[in-house]
C-alpha cells in the first residue's frame, strides 16, 4: 500500500479544533506529570540509593527536553501554517545535511545496536532551501527508524537523483505501520495505537511538521509499510543547480 | 515499610508515570500489579480482583472511560476504588462520572502524595473518598 501526501481534513471544523485541544493537552501534561512526580518525590527523599536518584534527575532531564521538543515543534508547525514562518532558502549540499542527519541519531542507533547503511552518490546533488528545516525533517525520518526498529536491525539511508528530483529514502525493518495507520500518519497528533508503537514516547506531531517542511520546499512525501516487515518512507525535493561559488 | 494485603492495578502506557505511581505505592506497602493498556487493564481487573484501580483516561485500546463504564458490574461483585487520571475535567466528564460508583477524577500533574491519600483513605474505610 502506498500513500502519498495528501493529509486532507474531513472532520468538522469544531470536532477537530476540540480533538486538537485535547490532545495538545494531553501531550502537554503527560512530560509535565512525570516531572512533578518525579522532582516530589526525589524532594520527599523518597529515593534511595545515588543510582536511583541519578536514574531520577535524568528522567525528569529527558521529559523537559520532550517537552520543549514539543514546544518547538508546534511552534514551527503553527508558523509554517499561518505562513509566518520566514525561510532562511540557500543552497543545501546533501553530503552536508547526510552527515548532519546521521550524527544526529547514530548515539540512539548504537545503544539499540542498529547499523545505518549508507547508500550515497559518488556526487552529491545540492537542493535549495532552509538547511535547518530540512535537517529536522530528515532526522524525524531517521529518528523514527530507529525508535521503531528492534534491536541488531539495519536502517538504509539512501540519497540519489531521478528526473531533476534529489530523493532521500529511509528503509528500517522494524515494526511497520498497518493499513490502518498509514493514511493517518502525517496527521498532527496522530498516534498509532498498536501496542509495538505505544509504548514508545512520541509526540505525534513529528511526522506532520516533516510533512509540512517538505512542501514548504515543493516537494513531496510518500511511504510503503506493512505491518512486521518495516517501513519505507521517500522525499523527493526538486534538485538546484550546483555550481561552485554559487552559494 | 511493611507489606499490606491490598493490591493496586495501575493501567497506563506511558513507563515514567507507571513507574512512579509504582514505587510510591511499593513505598507504602501495597502490592502493585501493571497494565499498559485499557483492555489488558480490564483483564486484570477481572483476574486479579485488585482493591484500588488508578487509570490513565486517554489511552490505547480502551480508554479510562469505557474502562469504568465496562467495571461497573464487576463492582458488585466486589467493590474496589477507581482513580481516572485526566487534563482536565471538563462538564462532560463530571456528567458521566457522577453515576460511577467509587470512582473519583485527579487532574494531571498529579501529586503522588494526594494521590496516596486518596488510596489510603479508601483502603482504610476511613471516609468516603
Amino acid at each position: 500500500m502506498i500513500t502519498m501526501t495528501d493529509i486532507s481534513h474531513e472532520k468538522s471544523a469544531e470536532k477537530a479544533s476540540q480533538d486538537f485541544m485535547a490532545n495538545v493537552a494531553h501531550e502537554f501534561l503527560t512530560p509535565l506529570t512525570t516531572i512533578k512526580s518525579y522532582n516530589e518525590m526525589l524532594m520527599d527523599g523518597e529515593i534511595e540509593g545515588r543510582e536511583m536518584q541519578k536514574e531520577f534527575y535524568n528522567t525528569i532531564s529527558e521529559e523537559t527536553g520532550r517537552l520543549t521538543r514539543l514546544i518547538q515543534n508546534l511552534l514551527s508547525i503553527s508558523k509554517i501554517q499561518m505562513g509566518a514562518l520566514s525561510l532562511k532558502r540557500g543552497l543545501v549540499k546533501t553530503d552536508w545535511l547526510a552527515g548532519d542527519c546521521i550524527a544526529a541519531v547514530e548515539p540512539g542507533a548504537q545503544k539499540k545496536q542498529i547499523a545505518i547503511q549508507k547508500q550515497f552518490p559518488d556526487n552529491f546533488p545540492a537542493i535549495m532551501g532552509d538547511k535547518e528545516l530540512l535537517k529536522t525533517a530528515v532526522i524525524n525520518l531517521l529518528g523514527n527508524a530507529v525508535k521503531y526498529s528492534p534491536e541488531n536491525t539495519t536502517i538504509t539511508f539512501s540519497i540519489f537523483e531521478q528526473s531533476n528530483m534529489v530523493y532521500f529514502e529511509v528503509i528500517d525493518t522494524g515494526y511497520g505501520i498497518s493499513d490502518e495507520d498509514l493514511p493517518h500518519i502525517f496527521e498532527k497528533f496522530y498516534r498509532s495505537k498498536d501496542p509495538n508503537i505505544v509504548e514508545k514516547t512520541g509526540s505525534g506531531l513529528g511526522l506532520a511538521m516533516t510533512s509540512e517542511i517538505i512542501h514548504l520546499h515543493s516537494g513531496e512525501i510518500g511511504v510503503k509499510s506493512r505491518l512486521g516487515e518495516g517501513s519505507h518512507f521517500t522525499i523527493c525535493i526538486p534538485k538546484e543547480d550546483y555550481h561552485v561559488g554559487k552559494q | 515499610m511493611s507489606e499490606n494485603n491490598k493490591k493496586v492495578l495501575i493501567i497506563d502506557d506511558e513507563a515514567h508515570i507507571r513507574n512512579v505511581i509504582a514505587l510510591k505505592l511499593k513505598n507504602s506497602g501495597y502490592q502493585v500489579i501493571i497494565a499498559v493498556n485499557g483492555e489488558e487493564g480490564l483483564h486484570m481487573i477481572k483476574t486479579h480482583r485488585p482493591d484500588v484501580v488508578i487509570s490513565d483516561l486517554m489511552m490505547p485500546k480502551m480508554d479510562g472511560r469505557s474502562l469504568c463504564h465496562k467495571s461497573v458490574e464487576l463492582k458488585k461483585d466486589w467493590p474496589f476504588l477507581t482513580i481516572l487520571m485526566t487534563c482536565s475535567i471538563t462538564p462532560d466528564e463530571s456528567d458521566w462520572m457522577e453515576g460511577m460508583p467509587d470512582t473519583l477524577f485527579m487532574e494531571k500533574p498529579f501529586s503522588p502524595s494526594k494521590l496516596m491519600q486518596h488510596i489510603d483513605q479508601y483502603t482504610l474505610g476511613c471516609s468516603n473518598v
